[in-house]
């Protein structure tokens, strides 16, 4: 047990350090980071969704926090490192559940665009893989008009960060990222409401 | 579209949204200056958002504001309940009270808010629900009535009448007061407990415990608390609670912020999951507070599932230590580490500090449950004994094991085998015939054969069938004996002779003999030529019946037993490769190989047996038993659930699945339904030895007033099996009686000396004050039972505390060499390992100690028992800092705190201020 920990002190140096270059604004930063959060989020999304049981849930805040304090630890990282750590996770999040709802039976569609909702972060399970697979599609739609708005949702609904936490990630004020969000959901919903219309019929 | 027009859009969507709708048409006719496309686009845009209720979010800021009430006071629904008036708005829609006209009586009515979204089968499951709390009537419990439709202005409302209490939700009292004082809470947090044992004994979980389902009526020391929408609200969620369409689906359950780390994972619930939500309200009642809530919602969530929660006394001073800890017990990560009832829970809650039994040292107190664990043999009610010089009209009967005339221990095992498979038929006939009895045959093998004459008060029985095997010139021959077990008088008896060849249909021929001795019917659907899976080739079938009496005989302490029907199952296999019960014997051969070595090679030799037995016969009930085992013994605990209930389905005579089925339930945290299951067994046949099991699943949760009168049963209805006075001792001796446990324990060994009953008279003398005694004794059940390590360590603590330390370090050096030997045969066996690393502290040799421990821990790292034997070898080595580090490990994986407080080798270590930081102090 004490080999685990010592272990995770070792490497969250390198990440600590990387985490307080991204908060400066330094992109390379990120590059240098996403391998690493990459393997630990993995590596989670597998063993929490692995198993031959159906409808599996996963929380995907529960998994980027794991992962957190698996790679950093839970003493001495301020909440805006922590915000940025997930910041670097969102985009991670969005591709490891994409790829695993897409081995699922993605397309079976069912019910309106209205029941993708989350607490705080989403909830995915096995039953919903077709949402996540529609939401990628609409926000790769969404990130040619609005990149930002893009990368909005992705942090507020992949991982979970709450309005102060996504300004701080993009260093812009709590105001405009309500604003945005809200112009984002509305022009989203829209987007989805069409594609699962089509679907349907 | 350009992306100037998607900046002009978003601007005035932006600035237009939150108004009114009125000022919202003025304010795009406004911004817009009359370009038409833009006005589309940009009402388009604000139509999705109206639409889109929770779409991305928790909550849904338009629809949790409709607050308009959907009836006014005089409206009548369905034609029968009149509405008096609104109550508010609860979690899953409006609240009235109405009076139910039928009736003459006040009810409450909840109307599900109409935008929930409803499926067929939701509504299927919200009816099921309420047909189960409907079975539910307790002052605790708000009662459910019905559920109702009612259709009004072409929309149809779905409604729940209940019990109309006219009080406070306990989150509203806690908004208004902050926190509620120690005195109230605790009958309060009574109340709770004794509401939600009330569904849980009638199998309904609630599911959604939270302050917000708590009524409170009155306060003070009149305050009235009930438990509202047992697993009713999980069903139906507002939108503004939804935290996932699972919920829509009705998959995941809960609020988020009450759910259980099992909850959040999308684990299957059981009573733990209520037991961990209540935790949090009883957290919330005294501190005013949930753990972690000065974090964001969802890191309030989140770390539920990773933190450890900051002590209640640490929020609330003036909190003590029993509110403490019982609260932090409740919110264990881990389900099987929590209470395993409510019950206990609210005991917890009551006891008095220093009036919790006082469990003396930790090993000891193992003897003392591992002589229970040994036990239960036991036999049969004698309801009445008519006894007729023939045959007695109430047949109780037990086949002994069946000897072999000759020296070849193959046939001595297939004649073992040949008497277990004569008692599973008969016991099949128990459904037809409700004069026989008989006896399990776990309860059999223990007795000696060519011990008679203990057997019928032993077992409880009247009759007794002996058999023995006889081989000369390639017959096979049976001479059984059917004999009335007090006078030993032969009544009966038979003899079965059939040539070599024919081996197989031997088990058939016996059975029938046996029957007609004992003038029993048998159907002709129960007899079988062949039994099931069987084989018509004789040379297998001799190989296989020989193979599986090793098997029935084999124990931790006669490895040998298992290699050779490992050895003998395989020939079986090798003569008939589609012999389905020799593989599945031979799976659950390998399985118990595994169990005794840790060496996974045996586990991945047993899986493809147990597959190839299924593919031949898929309905063969121990392939499914072996299946179990092997699932088991993966980790995979749900897995051997289904395997244990689909083998129990497939043959529910018998005794060992149903055992190993309560024990899979008991460890899956799932304890209600192995309690039932029990509890069943012995409304079905209320034998000695369903109540054995009965009391050591008490035992196991440390229920010792069920456990005393559940052993008090099984000895009443066997008094002269000895196993069930020591279980008794030893369930007096954790209650602390200890003189009751002295007379029931020389009971005992009158009857029949034994090690545990030994031991545990022992432990009764030392817990006394008498030390030398106690050695003695220690030394005689040291006689009967040499190779158990824990009878020296128990030997070794006897005289230290008597002040022998030569004679302690000789027992201790005994106890390190009996681990050494099973530590040679299953290097991999952790807690072996750390009871070898504890012995080597205790002797002084700390780099040993040392050495051993670490590779322990390598294998193992959250046992309880192997932390708190690391505990003591870092004590013993001086290391205090790691010895409170892994004592803290030891009672968060759930070990026990006043065995902590009671072990001499932390005498000093208790001294130190840190240790009473370490159990949350």
């Amino acid at each position: 047990m004490s080999d685990k920990i010592r272990q995770s002190e070792d490497r969250s140096q390198p990440i600590t350090a990387l985490l307080a270059r991204l908060k400066e604004g330094n992109k390379e930063a990120e590059a240098k980071l996403i391998p690493l959060v990459y393997n630990e989020l993995h590596r989670l999304a597998r063993h929490y969704m692995r198993g031959e049981r159906t409808g599996h849930t996963l929380q995907t805040s529960a998994l980027v926090n794991e992962a957190y304090l698996r790679l950093i630890g839970e003493h001495g990282i301020d909440w805006k490192n922590r915000a940025h750590f997930f910041g670097v996770c969102a985009q991670i999040m969005r591709r490891i559940l994409v790829d695993h709802a897409r081995t699922r039976d993605a397309k079976k569609r069912g019910g309106t665009a209205q029941k993708i909702s989350l607490e705080n972060a989403f909830v995915y399970s096995d039953e919903q893989s077709w949402q996540v697979v529609a939401l990628h599609e609409a926000l790769n739609k969404l990130a040619e008009w609005d990149a930002r708005q893009c990368r909005i949702v992705e942090l507020r609904f992949f991982t979970g960060l709450d309005v102060e936490e996504t300004a701080e990630v993009l260093a812009i004020s709590p105001t405009t990222v309500k604003r945005e969000f809200q112009h984002a959901k509305a022009w989203l919903y829209g987007e989805l409401s069409r594609s699962l219309g089509k679907e349907d019929s | 579209m350009t992306p100037e027009r998607w900046v002009q859009i978003k601007d005035i969507f932006a600035s237009v949204v939150e108004l009114p709708p009125e000022a919202r048409r003025a304010g795009i006719a406004g911004l817009c200056q009359g370009d038409a496309e833009l006005e589309v686009e940009v009402e388009r845009l604000l139509s999705q958002h109206d639409d889109m209720g929770g779409f991305l979010e928790g909550s849904s800021p338009a629809s949790s504001k409709s607050t308009d009430e959907i009836f006014s006071p005089g409206n009548v629904l369905a034609g029968r309940y009149r509405i008096l008036e609104p109550l508010g708005s609860g979690g899953m829609g409006e609240v009235y009270a109405a009076e139910d006209q039928d009736l003459g009586e006040p009810v409450a009515i909840k109307v599900i808010r109409p935008q929930t979204p409803f499926g067929p089968g939701l509504l299927d499951r919200l009816r099921r629900e309420v047909q189960l709390a409907r079975r539910v009537t307790h002052p605790n419990v708000c009662r459910v009535f019905d559920l109702g439709h009612h259709q009004q202005a072409n929309q149809e409302f779905i409604f729940l009448t209940m019990e109309l209490i006219r009080g406070e939700t306990l989150s509203n009292r806690l908004k208004r007061e902050g926190r509620i004082a120690p005195t109230e809470a605790l009958l309060i947090a009574e109340q709770l407990c004794q509401g939600l044992e009330a569904a849980h004994r009638a199998s309904i979980l609630h599911r959604d415990f939270k302050c917000s389902n708590v009524m409170l009526i009155g306060s003070g020391d009149q305050v009235r608390a009930v438990v509202t929408d047992f697993g009713i609200a999980r069903l139906i969620r507002p939108p503004d609670e939804s935290q996932s369409l699972t919920t829509t689906h009705g998959m995941v359950a809960g609020t988020p912020a009450y759910m259980s780390p099992e909850q959040l994972l999308g684990e299957d619930l059981t009573a733990a999951s209520d037991i961990y939500s209540l935790g949090l309200v009883l957290y919330e009642m005294v501190t005013g507070s949930r753990p972690f809530r000065d974090e964001s919602s969802w890191t309030e969530t989140l770390k539920r599932l990773t933190n450890v929660p900051p002590a209640p006394v640490k929020v609330a001073p003036e909190l003590n230590q029993r509110w403490n800890s019982t609260i932090l017990r409740c919110l264990a990560r881990d389900p099987a580490k929590r209470f395993s009832s409510v019950r206990e829970v609210a005991e917890s809650l009551k006891r008095r500090r220093g009036a919790s039994p006082r469990l003396p040292l930790r090993f000891v107190v193992l003897a003392g449950a591992c002589a229970v664990v040994l036990v239960v043999v036991a036999g049969f009610l004698l309801r009445d004994r008519i006894w007729t010089p023939k045959l007695p009209a109430q047949k109780h009967i037990a086949v002994l094991p069946f000897t072999f005339v000759g020296t070849d221990p193959a046939n001595q095992a297939a004649a073992y085998e040949l008497s277990e498979s004569l008692t599973g038929n008969l016991s099949r006939l128990q459904a037809s015939e409700s004069s026989l009895w008989v006896v399990p045959w776990q309860e059999v093998r223990n007795q000696k054969p060519g011990d008679e004459a203990h057997a019928s008060s032993s077992l409880g029985v009247n009759l007794l069938l002996t058999g023995e095997l006889q081989k000369n010139a390639g017959t096979l021959r049976l001479l059984m004996e059917l004999k009335d077990s007090k006078s030993l008088k032969p009544l009966r008896s038979g003899t079965v002779a059939i040539p070599g060849s024919q081996i197989a249909t031997l088990e058939d021929k016996l059975f029938e003999q046996a029957s007609s001795m004992l003038q029993l019917h048998v159907p002709p659907e129960t007899l079988h030529n062949l039994p099931v899976g069987a084989t018509t080739e004789p040379g297998a079938y001799e190989f296989y019946e020989q193979g599986r009496g090793y098997l029935l005989r084999s124990s931790p302490a006669a490895l040998d037993d298992l290699d050779r029907a490992i050895a003998l199952l395989q020939k079986a296999i090798d003569k008939d490769a589609n012999f389905a019960l020799a593989y599945a014997n031979l799976a659950s051969a390998y399985a118990r190989k595994f169990r005794q070595t840790n060496d996974v090679q045996w586990l991945n030799k047993a899986k493809p047996m147990c597959q190839r037995a299924l593919s031949l016969n898929e309905n063969l009930a121990p392939a499914h038993v072996a299946l179990g085992r092997i699932q088991e013994a993966t980790g995979d605990r749900e897995g051997a659930i289904r395997e244990f209930e689909k083998a129990l389905q497939l043959d529910p005579t018998d005794d060992a699945t149903m055992t190993a089925l309560s024990r899979a339930y008991d460890s899956a945290g799932r304890f209600l339904q192995a309690e039932a299951l029990l509890k069943d067994a012995v409304r079905r046949s209320g034998i000695s030895v369903n109540y054995a099991y009965l009391g050591k699943f008490y035992w196991d949760h440390a229920d010792y007033a069920q456990a005393e009168s559940a052993f008090h049963n099984a000895i009443e209805l066997a008094p002269d099996n000895p196993l069930s006075y020591y279980s008794l001792g030893g369930v007096y001796l954790a209650e602390g009686k200890y003189k009751e446990a002295e007379d029931i324990l020389t009971r005992g060994i009158v009857i029949r000396p034994t090690a545990g009953a030994y031991a545990n008279l022992a432990l009764a003398r030392q817990y006394q004050g008498h030390y030398d005694e106690a050695a003695a004794m220690f030394q005689k059940a040291i006689e009967l039972r040499p190779d158990d390590h824990r009878n020296w360590l128990n030997l070794a603590v006897a005289y230290h505390l008597a002040g022998n330390r030569p004679k302690a370090v000789a027992a201790f050096q005994n106890a390190l060499q009996l681990t050494q030997k099973i530590a040679a045969r299953s290097p991999k066996d952790s807690g072996i390992l750390g009871w070898q690393a504890r012995y080597y502290a205790e002797l002084g040799e700390k780099a040993k100690a040392e050495q051993v421990l670490a590779s322990a821990l390598t294998l193992s790292h959250n046992e309880p028992e192997l932390l708190f034997n690391s505990a003591v070898v870092y004590e013993l080595a001086r290391e205090r800092d790691r010895a409170l580090a892994a004592l803290r490990s030891a009672l968060l994986a759930g070990y026990s705190f006043s065995e902590v407080q009671n072990a001499p080798e932390f005498d000093q270590l208790r001294q130190d201020k840190r240790y009473s930081r370490i159990n949350g102090n």
